[in-house]
């Protein structure tokens, strides 16, 4: 039965796979004349090696150091980070400061910040924080998105 | 002569109100990392290399190295008064430091501290001025096949050093190197792995990277594990030290000074290992080393002392070789290269404004320090008072705002956010993220001089041994890879006895 490092050592030896089949898709080419795909291949076979190594240790019932226990993902960090995504998606159509003031009140809220009132305070103050610091001194021009108006 | 000459001109650099400006606010921006929980030093610069993307290069990196021994220092003042260290490089300090502040003590252990960290500081640059210059004129000689076997030799070291497993370590360091390859190809001009999106063309992005390894990473598993630290209250006076604790420092600030230089500038050895070492010297000469652990001065010193230097070490390889020695000088190395600066070698000659003006900043900046972290120790003291969940999201917001305003991308926000899973995943599971960046800063130039050598060659791969520098690398690298298969639980158990 394989533990976490398992599946690790599995999903790493997935991608190893997948990094040679693309070197070999890029051409890997002789010594004398490597291609694109000589050195990403070199390093996919060392990281197929290892991961198989990895998950051999652990088949065997070796290990290595002991892992920490508990969720692997907790639901603050996968909400955090689903955040993010979101943010990374969204920037340019909705704008910098409405997806700030989002994720502004989503990151308080996960820290434990519940008050409406609060939360509303807060993001509003770091939107403006953002704007005066990037817009007016930097003159940075972070995209405004549906704030965008005729004039601006 | 040669020498005062250069020292002269890189006074000239620094001195302009400008660099002094920049060199001023790395040591002010490293302070605070130092004292704040939450960010360490690499997350700081990362956030910060967009901005230098708009400044000359002497300014950037006389900032960037700013904020790596600025957060030296700071990282001392929380170890002290609140017992956590705000930087893993001050773990040490906190043994006796904070048993100080109990006993009433906490202005003397500041004061050595900084004073301590002023004296190894300004030591270890004369250090790096003597040994970096000669350094780079015998790597000079060097072809691709030595310069491969050095970076392969560097990834020995930073993996025999890191904790966690060799397996782990390795498997980290290829991911890096691999995901170092995305992008065009210089050799052949093709894009590799990058699913026709512009985003990837020009590669990952180390900034992007780094932001999310290093500072949305560290504030996911710092939400789960942090506890608001209390401060002992304690009123700060009398920071100078009194006679009786200079003469039990003096001696340990200076072998603490030799220690973190030489071994700061082993590439992969970073300045935490240095601070054990001298620590656990200290103890092992002392004519009674029962006094450490409970309030002794010197048990202060010796690893501020340390931590100072091997920061000042660190550089020799990176500013001589183009190698880095940890995170933070990988990055201020993919700083560098961002501004079109090729490290290496020929630094020195072709960009001496670069490496005389940063030479000159050290100097400057660790009396900004000094004089800096004396008057201001209440202040830094009551930014410890701000809740933990109010700092990570200021942080949070930080990591997305510095990584969109590198090429105001949406694309770079989700690299930066993969590479924070990556780095959450790896922390809990033990995988060390340090080998992952020398990957991607590395990983193009090794491919490059593996490429290079191999046509130089004809394609044989006896390149590496037939030529005596490259063996000598290759032949310690195997060493090092023997030694930590083989010994290195047993070794690791003896420092930590230390």
């Amino acid at each position: 039965m394989l533990d976490r490092d398992g599946n690790i050592g599995i999903f790493l030896l997935g991608i190893a796979a997948l990094l040679c089949y693309g070197a070999i898709e890029l051409g890997i080419g002789k010594t004398h004349d490597p291609g694109p795909g000589f050195f990403p291949f070199l390093a996919g076979l060392i990281i197929a090696i290892l991961s198989l190594g990895l998950i051999g240790s652990l088949l065997k019932g070796r290990r290595v150091l002991a892992t920490p226990q508990g969720h692997l993902v907790t639901g603050r960090a996968a909400l955090i980070l689903g955040v993010f995504l979101l943010f990374g998606f969204f920037v340019e159509k909705a704008g910098f400061f409405v997806c700030t003031f989002v994720v502004t009140m989503v990151l308080l809220w996960a820290n434990g910040v519940q008050k409406w009132p609060v939360l509303l305070f807060a993001a509003l103050l770091t939107c403006a924080g953002i704007y005066l610091v990037f817009n007016v001194l930097l003159e940075v021009r972070l995209p405004l998105g549906i704030l965008r108006w005729e004039g601006n | 002569m040669d020498l005062i000459q250069n020292l002269f001109f890189g006074f000239g650099v620094c001195l302009q109100p400008i660099n002094l400006l920049y060199c001023f606010l790395g040591v002010l921006i490293g302070t605070l990392v130092g004292v704040l929980p939450g960010i360490g030093p690499p997350g700081a610069l990362a956030l910060l290399i967009p901005v230098t993307g708009q400044i000359r290069p002497e300014s950037s990196i006389i900032m960037l190295c700013g904020i790596m021994y600025g957060a030296m220092y700071g990282g001392s003042t929380t170890s002290i008064l609140v017992n956590i260290p705000g930087e893993a490089a001050s773990v040490m300090t906190s043994l006796d430091g904070y048993q100080m502040a109990r006993q009433g003590r906490a202005g003397p252990a500041l004061g050595i501290s900084a004073f301590g960290s002023f004296i190894a500081g300004s030591l270890s640059i004369f250090g790096l001025v003597l040994f970096a210059p000669t350094l780079s004129g015998f790597a000079l000689k060097f072809g691709p096949p030595e310069y491969f076997s050095l970076m392969i030799f560097s990834f020995a070291i930073l993996i025999f050093v890191t904790g966690g497993s060799l397996v782990k370590g390795l498997l980290m360091a290829l991911l890096g190197i691999a995901m170092g390859t995305i992008g065009l190809d210089p050799h052949a001009g093709v894009n590799r792995f990058t699913f026709n999106q512009p985003a990837l063309m020009d590669g990952l992005g180390l900034v992007q990277a780094v932001i999310g390894l290093f500072g949305v990473s560290e504030i996911l598993v710092s939400l789960e594990t942090f506890v608001q630290g209390e401060i002992y209250e304690t009123k700060v006076k009398g920071l100078l030290p009194t006679r009786q604790d200079w003469h039990d420092s003096l001696m340990p600030i200076l072998r603490a000074t030799g220690i973190g230089f030489f071994l700061g500038a082993i590439p992969g050895i970073g300045v935490l290992i240095p601070t054990f070492l001298s620590y656990g010297l200290e103890k092992r000469i002392a004519r009674d080393p029962s006094k450490f652990g409970k309030g002794f001065i010197a048990g202060v010193a010796a690893p501020e002392a340390a931590n100072n230097a091997a920061a000042g070490g660190a550089l020799i390889p990176m500013l001589s070789l183009g190698i880095p020695t940890g995170a933070s000088t990988a990055i201020v190395l993919g700083a560098l290269m961002i501004q079109g600066i090729q490290p290496g070698p020929t630094l020195i000659t072709d960009n001496p404004q670069v490496f005389w003006g940063l030479v000159a900043s050290l100097y400057i900046g660790n009396v900004m320090l000094l004089a800096l972290n004396l008057p201001l120790i209440g202040l830094w003291v009551s930014l410890l008072k701000i809740p933990y969940y109010l700092l990570s999201v200021l942080i949070l917001l930080f990591c997305l705002i510095g990584s969109y305003g590198i090429n105001y991308a949406a694309a770079d926000i989700l690299i930066m956010t993969i590479f924070g899973f990556i780095g959450y995943i790896a922390k809990k599971q033990d995988f060390e993220l340090t080998p992952m960046v020398f990957g991607l800063v590395l990983g193009p130039m090794l491919e490059n001089a593996l490429r290079r050598s191999l046509v130089i060659s004809s394609g044989s791969f006896a390149i590496f041994v037939s030529r005596p520098i490259s063996l000598v690398f290759l032949a310690m690298s195997l060493s090092f890879l023997i030694w930590n298969f083989f010994f290195k639980k047993r070794a690791t158990t003896m420092i930590s006895e230390d």
